[in-house]
């Protein structure tokens, strides 16, 4: 949320002769940073905004990202060369490897989880999930992190999903998933029958309705659920909705995308970062390769390179991708070892990602796996360190401390730190 | 005799009648021939003790048109009509409460309501329609529920069950092929929703009926318990030899083909391929507390008889748990099904006694959600007695509770004669029109995959449905049916007019603040009567009083 929202919806909770609890809340979420915290977040930001392609279900960074040919595990498949000096990756994604001076690729990612849904928490919240406490993602945190005032659309949109949730951040910063590309936002058109200020005599009334409810119990729940109406209703009327309509893109442009769901969300992606969202989650699914995995992943990287490289270009030709990070990971990377099934297993201690565009030192490869790819050898990155970067790019402090509702004192990355290595001179 | 006591007596009478085949196995119901010593009030000393020692301050009772809406919503997942609120108002009587709660219990809309909750609990999101006939399944879940079956009989057939998924199938061939796997048996839909997994399965049974979360050992020893990795592969190991059998095929005339469940003897460890499996399939069949259940003929039997026995150490407090949760907003243990030693409780001797008690009654699931609703806790105010004690803590006030999506559904439905509304309209037939309805609120409601109860506060799309979609926007039409309809043909002022609309939404009548601002609007200039009228329903609708029980 922005600034100036929370200083609003401070007097507003005040004048509701609401208690202390839910004001002593909000406050304490725009606690300044405690004296101790370390490394100074970037400010300005270097990006404005972020896409992150989650490939979901762990992608084999051997067959990827990390070639390893001759390798007993190695697999069937070729490295190429990169725009990058000395790097390689898979042949089946040559018009990424023509982008490489767009992204630094990261070979040394290591975690502990290897459950999906455990993982795909951990990867996008920092977190290990725990059952006391749900923690946001890290777009939840751009959304209430980031100054979005004047932007009529969410600020965290995940298309594709399923996503994460806000955890305790509340539904207000929970993204907007857009599971239908073709028709992506329901229920945006007034009624027949109702113009906009016969909307406005309803909201008025509501107005009046929630105010007594919410006074009445004192409950957080009642603004939360307020604050959704809110933005519900400026999205209704902003042109910034065509963000979502891709009819308005040149044939060819489309075309340059693919003619894949990825592709058209990758699109989307650009229309939305430009129209002033936050944070663009798209999924590419089908990653957990237990049986198969060449056929599958070979066909999921011509989806994958068609459409991440159309992104970088397109970024790059509007001039958005120096203020655009474009991250792709998913929940952990995959065996070496290839099963009967012509699959790989899941992976969590050594796997790749990719950051890219805004404040990255593109063209780079950081860390570095054994000859099999089994373990990191050189520049372990763990999760918290990699939100820690992405973070600090989009001017978060990842040190930060906020209260989660049962008051313990929680960061965004767990103390992760960036990777100056990554980033580029400014 | 009070008349809970009598309503319980026939209850699990009823019970003791509906035994099976397997009655060996189940700790048999028991029948109480003592009025009772314990009740809600023996909950309410305590928990008053409790308040009483931290300083808290608890809410103030609730009204009464307060809590019939609140019961109505937990009991019968709907809020009551307009005839249901008028009838209760006239009860003075000062057990008017009590009577409600067995009412309730006692009336077909509890099946209805609970066939809801364990559907969305026990299948979940989970849809692949070829695999599994949730129809078939609710059906069995709302017969149980309808038929009083106690809760560790209905749980023991549920682990135990095998047969035929569903009925029909293509047409027989000559023989019918189904004969060799026993007869239809729609409880194996749950069964077949773990596709083979034992370890899915045993993490399910564990969480959904032990309240512990086992499955959190798949992957590593547990830091803070004592659970090990192998305690979980012992204990999956006891659903390792259950198998599927597809008994038509996938393009049978286009009709789902039915799906057989049985047990039969496991497979050699160096038959599987998972490495996962290979440990299931090696780890002896155990069950949690270590029974060694290996030289049971029938392993999956065993654990089931083992998880509802009497003696097992979790099975009664996850179900007084997760209810207690379900009512009042939050457990004694909370998630309601992490049940371990670094979760500990609140007030657990409260939910002990409650344990004990739902035991000895037969596992009477009626009687547990009646004797929750009699406590005072359930009853309390929702608003704060202090203005700084705005956490319920220790249940000391009644928290807001986001409906459900069906059961905000169904409550739309009552407040507005959805039922008329939708007749003769071009959707046609009704139930036609309000599955589509259903589904489109469940679609619009799953947020994310593990939907949270947080999520319900709301999202944006469901926030557009409310306001622009077409069953409000066909709600808040006062066309020729409909409640609105109802209320505009009333004779009486628009004051009381302004009531009844209250009634039907809210489930109270208006406050005189509320009617002073909406009297004004209804003869604003500019707009039509019938356009005001409206659009105080559309606030009605969309408003938290509304979306929230309170």
């Amino acid at each position: 949320m922005k600034r100036a929202n929370d200083e609003i919806d401070r007097r507003h909770l005040l004048k509701l002769g609401l208690s202390a609890g839910p004001a002593l809340f909000v406050s304490s979420l725009l606690a300044a940073r405690p004296a101790h915290a370390k490394g100074a977040v970037l400010r300005p930001a270097k990006a404005r905004a972020c896409v992150w392609i989650w490939l979901n279900g762990g992608p084999s960074h051997v067959d990827t990202f990390d070639p390893k040919p001759g390798a007993p595990g190695g697999g069937p498949f070729k490295p190429i060369k990169t725009r990058a000096a000395g790097v390689e990756i898979c042949q089946h994604l040559p018009r990424l490897a023509d982008r490489a001076s767009d992204f630094a690729l990261i070979r040394s990612m290591t975690s502990r989880e290897g459950n999906h849904d455990r993982a795909g928490y951990l990867v996008r919240s920092g977190y290990a999930p725990t059952p006391t406490l749900q923690h946001p993602s890290l777009g939840a945190w751009a959304a209430e992190e980031l100054d979005v005032r004047g932007l009529e659309l969410p600020a965290f949109v995940s298309i594709g999903g399923p996503s994460m949730g806000a955890g305790f951040l509340g539904a207000s910063y929970a993204p907007f998933v857009v599971r239908n590309l073709g028709r992506p936002i329901d229920n945006v058109e007034l009624p027949r029958g109702v113009d906009t200020s016969r909307f406005q005599r309803r909201q008025d009334i509501l107005t009046e309705l929630e105010s007594g409810f919410a006074a009445q119990t004192g409950d957080r729940k009642v603004h939360a659920r307020q604050s959704v109406y809110a933005n519900a209703a400026r999205l209704m009327s902003s042109p910034a909705l065509r963000a979502f309509d891709l009819a308005s893109e040149p044939a060819s442009l489309q075309a340059a995308y693919g003619d894949h769901d990825f592709g058209r969300g990758c699109l989307m992606a650009r229309r939305l970062v430009e129209a002033g969202v936050r944070f663009v989650e798209v999924t590419l699914d089908g990653w957990d390769t237990h049986k198969d995995n060449f056929s599958r992943t070979k066909k999921l990287m011509d989806v994958l390179d068609e459409g991440a490289s159309a992104l970088f270009r397109d970024l790059r030709e509007r001039d958005l991708l120096e203020s655009t990070l474009v991250l792709m990971a998913g929940e952990f990377g995959r065996t070496p070892k290839i099963n009967h099934d012509e699959g790989r297993d899941h992976h969590p201690q050594a796997w790749s990602a990719v950051l890219g565009g805004g404040g990255i030192r593109g063209g780079q490869v950081y860390g570095k796996t054994d000859q099999d790819g089994a373990q990191v050898i050189e520049h372990p990155v763990t999760i918290a360190d990699f939100l820690a970067t992405a973070a600090n790019l989009l001017g978060i402090d990842p040190d930060k401390w906020v209260f989660t509702p049962v008051g313990r004192p929680i960061s965004l990355t767990d103390h992760g730190r960036p990777i100056a290595a990554l980033l580029a001179d400014s | 005799m009070r008349p809970a006591y009598v309503l319980f007596c026939v209850f699990t009478a009823a019970a003791c009648r509906s035994g099976g085949s397997r009655t060996s196995h189940v700790e048999a119901p028991r029948a109480v021939l003592e009025p009772p010593a314990f009740g809600a009030e023996t909950i309410d000393d305590m928990l008053r003790t409790e308040w009483a020692s931290r300083g808290i301050v608890p809410a103030g009772r609730s009204d009464d048109p307060t809590f019939l809406r609140r019961v109505y919503l937990d009991v019968v997942g709907r809020i009551p009509t307009l005839e249901e609120i008028r009838a209760a108002m006239l009860d003075t009587s000062p057990d008017r409460r009590a009577r409600i709660i067995d009412d309730l219990l006692a009336s077909p809309a509890y099946a209805d309501r609970w066939t809801d909750y364990w559907d969305d609990v026990l299948l979940g999101d989970y849809v692949r329609p070829n695999v599994v006939d949730r129809a078939g399944f609710r059906a069995f879940l709302h017969a149980r529920l309808a038929s009083q079956t106690p809760w560790n009989r209905l749980v023991f057939d549920l682990v135990t069950a095998t047969g035929v998924n569903r009925q029909g199938g293509p047409e027989p061939t000559g023989r019918d092929e189904a004969a060799p796997f026993g007869a239809t048996h729609a409880a194996v839909n749950w069964i077949l929703k773990y596709q083979n997994n034992p370890a899915d399965m045993a993490g399910s049974v564990s969480r959904t009926f032990l309240g512990v979360r086992i499955q959190c050992a798949q992957c590593h020893d547990h830091k803070t318990e004592d659970w090990k990795q192998r305690d979980y592969q012992s204990f999956a190991s006891c659903f390792a030899g259950t198998r599927t059998v597809r008994l038509d095929s996938e393009s049978g005339g286009g009709r789902a083909p039915r799906i057989a469940v049985l047990d039969a003897h496991r497979r050699k460890p160096s038959a599987a391929r998972e490495p996962e499996l290979v440990e299931i399939l090696r780890a002896p069949p155990t069950a949690l507390d270590g029974t060694d259940l290996s030289d049971t003929a029938n392993p999956r039997e065993a654990v089931a008889a083992w998880i509802t026995s009497a003696q097992n150490p979790w099975f009664a407090k996850a179900i007084v748990n997760r209810l207690w949760g379900e009512l009042l907003g939050r457990g004694f243990v909370d998630p309601i099904d992490d049940f371990r030693v670094s979760n500990p409780a609140l007030a657990p001797a409260v939910m002990e006694r409650l344990a004990a008690e739902f035991v000895a009654r037969g596992y009477d699931l009626r009687y547990l959600i009646g004797t929750i609703c009699r406590t005072e806790a359930y009853q309390k105010s929702s608003e704060p007695a202090l203005p700084y004690q705005v956490e319920p803590a220790f249940w000391s006030r009644f928290p807001l509770k986001p409906l459900r999506p069906e059961v905000l559904l169904d409550s739309l439905a009552v407040a507005t004669d959805l039922d008329e509304l939708l007749t003769g309209t071009k959707d046609g037939d009704l139930a036609k029109a309000k599955a589509q309805l259903r589904k489109q609120f469940q679609a619009t409601f799953d947020v994310d995959e593990e939907s949270h109860a947080a999520s319900y506060e709301g999202t944006i799309p469901q926030a557009l449905m409310f306001m622009n979609g077409r069953p409000l926007d066909r709600a808040t039409h006062a066309g020729r049916q409909g409640a609105l309809l109802k209320v505009l043909s009333m004779t009486g002022s628009d004051e009381e007019k302004v009531d009844n609309l209250f009634l039907r939404t809210l489930s109270r009548p208006a406050k005189p603040e509320e009617t002073k601002r909406i009297l004004p609007r209804l003869a604003q200039r500019g707009t039509s009567r019938l356009d005001a009228f409206e659009d105080v329903m559309w606030a009605l609708l969309n408003s938290s009083e509304f979306a929230f029980n309170h």
